[in-house]
């Protein structure tokens, strides 16, 4: 037999089912999300590249040795892959540009490992075919729509140019921030390549065996030393090669993920308190029934099993009635957290986990139970003091849960925001610049945007802006042992000149010196340091001049001259890794340029801006693409803003879709929170059935009696809402400790929290009140306590 | 002060219909001193909770200092309650958080009287019942004759018109028992009308007059 107020209880544990399910498929469908953000590329690889701070004799050397192609041959890959520890090998070898209608098409050779080793999704079809004998290719998503248009790719003839392959699959569009890999949207990823020829261009990537990557990295160093050629290779890990953004990517999906377990935990706490109440009621509730069984010879052990078995069947009714209704609820919570779903095994785990948290939190009742002095008890029923403090602990959990939930929504969304920031986040570029996106940039139209854009830029919704004017292929290096008769391609480097407002906003961190104050004063990448200065401290260059030699063109080319600039070295800046846009200056050299300058006003560039905000960014971008469109109708495209952080989408929507997922589960937890209220305030009801009916008969009325309980209801909330206010602020302070977020609330959640329970004990009390207010004075008088 | 004109009460207890009461017809007068009697059963708490307003009749009139039962909203019921009569129990009900000053002071919580008003009258009622000195104590620490004082004081707090006692002296020993009639008696005597529910014939006695009911009739 199971009394009104019980019910509640198990209502309670039906909710808390509900609740643990839909915590579950949250943090599953996010976990799922963050592993796709986490292995859009295969973490573990090690990847071989040209070394940037190679000595350029030696390069020279190897370069005129093997004419050119100074690529790994494939003997040299099978040595590789053999070293223990190496599950299997690729590379990206030579490329050939074919061109499309629109883009240029990039046909890269390759093999038939390239796209499973580094975990590339196909969108259709599948991986080239190393068998086969007509050259196989997996074509990337530009290159389907280029060649194919809205016909299916698979299987047809493509004609680069170069000769016929045919398509076996097309990739999926690569994430926007995955810089490196950008390019392959626009190529043609040609298998197999079945010569032994060193390749042109070469980028080895290896696959080790997970948690062998530093053993393997040293086995694979060793081995490229006993290649000639690898002495012109550096092994570097999956994160030194995509850079910022893809460690960002790692970062944010371990921290969110670690949000995602906090929240399981802090459901499966909140349940358990309720469920140690509902039981502990039971308990409380059938005492004279049980001290009648002892009495009558039932042993100790019998008494426990019996109450084990009570709590098994309840936990057992209830998790199924909670599967249930979360099935039933499943529709409606689908339209709000894409992704959720149930499988028969899921359904399966959730009731064994209900089952095993009731008997968990049964154990302890039980015991009391098996325990209970027989001869007190019949004459007296104990005092129930266990269950109403177990009670408010429905209350406390629930409300330290919504604290600690919000604390760590909070917490996690500005760890994530402060990392997009520093990933470049705010910040929107329309660049002319070279790099991975002139792969696939339209080839008809030409970027206009010019330092004039720069001046006109609206300031609305804007912190900073810079322009940066790429000097690339204009200047000509002298280094300090200038030879004049050395080849000119030795000297070629890129030369960025920015207004003096970047440093502000995308400045590189400093190893020495300071940032150009004046127009002629540079400051140069460690990279470029150690390539053109040797084994230097950089202290010591701070102060030394540099020449550097224009080609000024002329409509006749037999007249072109040189002109002299010399900058001052103030200093130097840290070099990324490979790192691509905007901060690829490692092995570069920055200086100020002077706006006056008529020339370069002329010349097309680099416009940074930064937002104001994140929140601001689409609509602030939407404004400047306006402005642009305006200043040179027809001929801007929006798509030639860039975002140095790339596409943050799927990091704001998985950040999202965790907020959405906490409020789901701090208002269940607080939802059995109240369950377990209502159940001690209808147990102080029945227990005070005659100080209510005495009440009456004294001229209390029925509305006095409800709004006194209703009252008492909120103060009893308050008092677990004050308690649940200090454990969700430790709570969330320790997780905070362990998380790599700080500790972050708002004052504003205080009061937020105490109004939570203020109407919490309302709502949750006006059921026990108003049963308290049903009392008939002369029927309480009799049978009260 | 008690007009009570073809009262029935009746119970629904499980499937059968108990007749508490019926064509019952009392008249009390202000001031009288009344003992109820009869065998357990015979429907004396249905009718002393139908004379306090606790209960209503299934059919009947009962009028009240005037006021018609039937017609009193819950509101207007409880300020009657509150403010004519006075109820005696036989297990006291007093509550047991609050000391002697605060469950005497408990009548005067429903009207606008404040704390301090509510502390010298209830001191002034637990004066009266001699228990002055143990204002400050809890029931658990008061004998049972001293509880009952508790509840008599609480239910002259209010000076009502009418005290209900139903078996005040039902578990108390026989001179404890005494002391507590001696003390209702002094209340009828100031003006009170008293109506006490007994079994106990030597208590009964005492009355002015004796009503015996069987079966939810009178003799």
């Amino acid at each position: 037999m199971i009394k009104s107020r019980e019910w509640l209880g198990l209502i309670s544990l039906c909710v808390a089912i509900v609740a643990l399910l839909l915590t579950f498929e949250i943090a599953e469908v996010n976990r799922k999300n963050l592993r796709a953000l986490a292995e859009a590329v295969n973490p573990n690889i090690l990847v071989l590249r040209p070394d940037a701070a190679i000595n350029q004799s030696t390069y020279q050397q190897l370069l005129e040795k093997f004419n050119g192609a100074v690529g790994l041959d494939k003997t040299e890959m099978a040595t590789l892959q053999a070293i223990a520890g190496v599950k299997r090998i690729s590379k990206r070898g030579s490329q050939f540009s074919v061109m499309g209608k629109e883009f240029r098409i990039v046909q890269i050779e390759t093999d038939a490992e390239f796209v499973p080793l580094l975990n590339l999704q196909l969108e259709k079809g599948k991986n080239s075919d190393s068998a086969s004998r007509i050259p196989s290719a997996v074509i990337g998503s530009i290159t389907a729509r280029e060649y194919f248009g809205q016909t299916d790719p698979i299987g047809k003839p493509l004609d680069t140019g170069y000769g016929l392959v045919r398509v076996t699959g097309v990739l999926k569009p690569i994430p926007k921030d995955l810089l490196e890999l950008r390019a392959l949207d626009a190529a043609i990823l040609l298998t197999p390549d079945k010569s032994n020829a060193r390749p042109f261009v070469f980028t080895g990537f290896i696959e080790f065996e997970a948690g062998q990557g530093k053993a393997v990295q040293a086995r694979v160093e060793a081995t490229l030393k006993k290649f000639e050629i690898g002495a012109l290779y550096t092994v570097i890990t999956a994160e030194q090669w995509l850079g910022r953004p893809y460690v960002f990517r790692r970062e944010v999906a371990a921290g969110l993920g670690q949000a995602v377990t906090w929240t399981v935990l802090l459901a499966v706490l909140a349940a358990m308190a309720n469920l140690l109440n509902l039981f502990a009621l039971r308990v409380w509730n059938r005492l004279p029934t049980l001290a009648v069984q002892r009495a009558v010879g039932a042993t100790q052990q019998q008494i426990l099993i019996g109450v084990l078995l009570d709590v098994l069947r309840l936990g057992l009714l209830a998790s199924l009635a909670g599967v249930t209704l979360y099935i039933f609820l499943l529709p409606v919570l689908q339209q709000i957290f894409i992704g959720l779903q149930i499988t028969p095994i899921l359904a399966l785990l959730a009731v064994l986990l209900g089952v095993g948290m009731a008997m968990l939190a049964g154990l302890l009742p039980a015991l009391w139970a098996a325990k209970l002095p027989v001869v007190m008890t019949l004459r007296e029923r104990p005092k129930p003091i266990f269950r109403e403090a177990i009670g408010l602990l429905g209350v406390v959990v629930g409300v330290a849960a919504l604290l600690t939930s919000i604390s760590i929504s909070q917490g996690a969304t500005a760890w994530v925001n402060q990392r997009i920031e520093e990933l470049g986040g705010r910040r929107v570029v329309y660049s002319a610049i070279t790099g991975p996106f002139d792969q696939i940039r339209s080839i008809r139209a030409k970027i206009p945007v010019d330092y004039q854009d720069f001046l006109t830029v609206p300031n609305a919704l804007l912190e900073n802006k810079a322009f940066v004017y790429n000097d690339a292929m204009r200047w000509d290096l002298r280094p300090p042992d200038w030879d004049a008769s050395a080849p000119k391609s030795r000297y070629y480097q890129l030369i960025f000149r920015v207004t003096p407002s970047y440093f502000e906003f995308a400045a590189r961190k400093l190893v020495t010196g300071k940032y150009p104050q004046t127009v002629g004063e540079m400051v140069i990448g460690e990279n470029f340091l150690a390539k053109w200065f040797g084994k230097t401290s950089p202290q010591t260059i701070l102060g030394q001049k540099i020449v550097f030699k224009q080609r000024v063109f002329t409509p006749d080319p037999i007249e072109q001259s040189l002109e002299t600039r010399v900058f001052t070295i103030v200093g130097v800046f840290r070099g990324g890794d490979w790192e691509t846009f905007g901060d690829t200056f490692g092995g570069s050299t920055i200086a100020l340029f002077d706006p006056k300058d008529a020339d370069i006003n002329l010349l097309r560039g680099e416009l940074h801006l930064l937002i104001s905000s994140q929140q601001n960014f689409d609509q602030a971008v939407t404004q400047l693409n306006q402005h642009l469109s305006k200043r040179h109708p027809g001929k801007f495209a929006p798509t030639e803003a860039v975002y140095p952080a790339g596409d943050m989408q799927p990091i704001r929507a998985t950040l999202e879709q965790t907020s959405l997922g906490y409020a789901a589960f701090a208002c269940l937890t607080l939802l059995i929170g109240g369950f377990g209220l209502a159940m001690v305030m209808l147990v102080r009801v029945g227990k005070r059935r005659n100080e209510i009916a005495l009440r009456r008969a004294v001229g209390a009325t029925a509305l006095g009696i409800q709004q006194q309980f209703l009252l008492e209801s909120a103060k009893f909330s308050m008092l677990g809402g004050c308690l649940g206010l200090g454990l969700g602020l430790g709570g969330a302070w320790l997780v905070a400790l362990a998380s790599p977020w700080n500790f972050l609330i708002t004052w504003q959640i205080l009061p937020v929290a105490l109004g939570v329970s203020l109407l919490i004990g309302l709502g949750f009390g006006w059921h026990p009140a108003f049963q308290a207010a049903q009392i008939a004075p002369a029927e309480g008088l009799r049978t009260g306590e | 002060m008690i007009q009570l004109q073809n009262i029935a009460k009746t119970y629904r207890k499980g499937t059968s219909t108990i007749n508490a009461l019926h064509d019952f017809n009392l008249e009390i007068g202000t001031g009288e001193y009344v003992a109820i009697t009869g065998s357990s059963g015979s429907g004396k708490s249905t009718l002393l909770n139908i004379l306090g307003l606790l209960d209503r009749p299934s059919s009947g009139t009962y009028i009240l200092d005037g006021h018609a039962s039937q017609q009193l909203a819950d509101q207007a019921a409880s300020g009657l309650r509150n403010r004519l009569i006075g109820f005696v129990f036989q297990s006291f009900h007093l509550i047991p958080e609050r000391n002697a000053w605060q469950n005497v002071a408990l009548p005067l919580e429903y009207t606008q009287t404040n704390l301090a008003e509510r502390k010298t009258r209830a001191y002034a009622a637990l004066e009266k019942v001699g228990l002055l000195e143990r204002a400050e104590h809890r029931p658990n620490e008061l004998s049972g004759g001293q509880e009952q004082r508790v509840a008599i004081a609480r239910a002259l707090v209010n000076q009502p018109k009418l005290i209900l006692a139903d078996e005040p002296t039902g578990n108390l020993d026989a001179a404890t028992g005494r002391s507590i009639l001696e003390l209702l008696e002094n209340l009828q005597s100031d003006g009170s009308t008293l109506v006490l529910v007994t079994h106990d014939p030597n208590v009964a006695a005492r009355a002015s007059r004796k009503i015996e009911l069987r079966d939810g009739q009178i003799l």
